[in-house]
């Protein structure tokens, strides 16, 4: 900030008429004190000229040059109070140019990208391709520090495997089923990207899926079938939930949160398949449910030969016993009272619609019988309407 | 004996509106009388504090000491030992002699008994 040229400063205690007028023109520019440069600078040439005389240049200008250093903080503050008494317009102007600055400098930064460092393609190098249009290769370019950058300028090119059409820009459109090795380049980064065609025809899931909240994430159970007709085992696609309040998706898993109805969506390539998802509230017991309450439901462990019962509400509802994967080993239900359900309770049927017209009806889940050890059941009620 | 000397520096700043720095300088120009300018009251601080201000620190200071009406000043003839340009003086006011004034009371007030206890606890 402060440059002084000690140049032509004589030693011997007189300094002469030597103060070089940069400094002085650089200050007032500045819109500093002109008293304040005045005063500093005639503190350091006359200190200047002393330490020469008694130390020699060198030391004098070492000297001179620390303080220089030192001091020009002090000078940048004193133009601005200076500014501030006798220039409001150009300390405003220093304010805004300083906040312009800033802003300028924060903006790069935030926005500045390092050098390419690494290209990722996929999963692990791996591409699948569910889809006979063309599909845009996923790769992400990072930088040294692993921020993603844009990816801008990779070239792509078929190398190896089945016929792919590939475009420069990473366009692949998959004709037919078969594994190809596409190379992507950027600069100096070179990654070899496999590539799994595997066109399908459709894609399904669930017919419905029920959950207690609370509980685990459970796995989607996901299928499709390829232009051949067979299974595909290879898929690449989203799944999506039109309340992400009511489960929370990873992946293909479901996690149950609260109780209520949703739905999830499936997207593979250019297909879609939908599974309604209805997430029961846990219960210790039927008895007592408040009107909120539409969707419960009671876990219970039978032991062989034992039953339970449990109240039932008065209005439509559904009737049903969760996560029956051995129908063998599921339990039986039947009702009790003025209620009527379609399809009639009997063995084996483990969902059913009722009506109940009054207090006093009520359901009884027995061990079936055909185990000698206990049985885990879930009973689970959905109100239509409520009394 | 840390904690005393803390509190002591607390209160100078806060109970007379002073630095420290602001303190010291305006001591040096008392003590200096007619000799005051920014070399030779950082002089005087080096001397006696033994620490090295800048002769931007001493300016500002001095400014704001004359911004509070605690010194005036006056520049002279311009001096050939300064290139040509001339000192600028500084004197005590009348307001900051009390300030000096209101500092010591202070100082002094904190500092009673203080010694008394030092001498009979090790530090």
């Amino acid at each position: 900030m402060i440059s002084i040229a000690p140049r032509r400063v004589r030693t011997g205690g007189s300094a002469g008429k030597h103060t070089p007028p940069a400094p002085e023109r650089l200050l007032l520019a500045l819109g500093a004190d002109p008293r304040f440069t005045e005063a500093v600078l005639g503190d350091l040439v006359e200190e200047y000229a002393e330490c020469a005389a008694q130390r020699g240049l060198a030391a004098a200008r070492l000297s001179l040059a620390r303080e220089v250093a030192r001091s020009a903080p002090y000078a940048v503050l004193s133009g601005i109070r200076y500014a501030y008494r006798q220039r409001p317009v150009l300390l405003a102007g220093y304010v805004g140019a300083a906040l312009v600055a800033t802003l300028a400098l924060a903006t790069m930064l935030a926005s500045r990208e390092g050098a390419p460092a690494e290209l990722l393609a996929g999963t692990r190098g791996a591409v699948v391709v569910n889809d006979m249009r063309p599909v845009r290769l996923p790769v992400r370019v990072l930088d040294a520090a692993g921020h993603l950058m844009r990816a801008n300028g990779v070239r792509y090119q078929w190398t190896s495997g089945v016929s792919v059409a590939v475009s420069p820009d990473g366009v692949v459109t998959c004709a037919a089923a078969g594994d190809a090795t596409i190379r992507a380049t950027l600069d100096h980064l070179v990654t070899s990207i496999a590539l799994y065609c595997r066109p399908i025809r459709n894609v399904w899931t669930a017919e419905s899926v029920q959950l207690v909240a609370g509980d685990s994430a459970r796995q989607l159970p996901v299928g499709a079938m390829g232009m051949d007709k067979q299974p595909v085992a290879l898929l690449a696609g989203e799944l999506r939930s039109r309340d992400s309040g009511i489960v929370a998706l990873d992946g293909l898993r479901i996690r149950p949160l609260k109780a209520g109805h949703t739905v999830v969506s499936l997207h593979v390539g250019a297909h879609e398949a939908f599974a309604p998802v209805d997430v029961f509230e846990p219960v210790r017991t039927l008895t007592g449910l408040r009107p909120a309450q539409r969707l419960v439901a009671v876990s219970m462990r039978l032991p062989a030969g034992a039953s339970a019962v449990e109240p039932l509400p008065e209005g439509l509802f559904w009737l049903s016993i969760l996560d029956v994967t051995d129908r063998r080993l599921a339990p039986i239900l039947s009702v009790e009272g003025d209620i009527v359900c379609r399809p009639a309770l009997q063995a084996g049927v483990n969902e059913t619609h009722c009506r109940s017209r009054g207090a006093g009806a009520s359901v009884r889940v027995t061990h079936p019988g055909t185990t000698a050890a206990d049985v885990q059941a879930v009973l689970a009620l959905e109100r239509e309407d409520t009394p | 004996l840390r904690e005393s000397y803390l509190f002591y520096i607390v209160v100078i700043m806060t109970a007379s509106n002073l630095g420290s720095l602001e303190l010291a300088v305006l001591l040096a120009v008392a003590r200096l009388g007619d000799d005051a300018y920014g070399l030779a009251v950082r002089r005087e601080l080096a001397d006696r504090t033994e620490r090295d201000h800048s002769v931007g620190a001493i300016y500002t200071t001095l400014q704001r000491l004359e911004d509070k009406g605690l010194l005036a000043s006056f520049a002279t003839a311009p001096l050939p030992v300064r290139g040509g340009r001339s000192r600028r003086h500084f004197r005590l006011t009348g307001a900051g002699a009390r300030a000096l004034r209101e500092a010591e009371r202070h100082a002094a007030s904190l500092w009673a008994g203080i010694r008394t206890a030092l001498s009979t606890k090790p530090a």
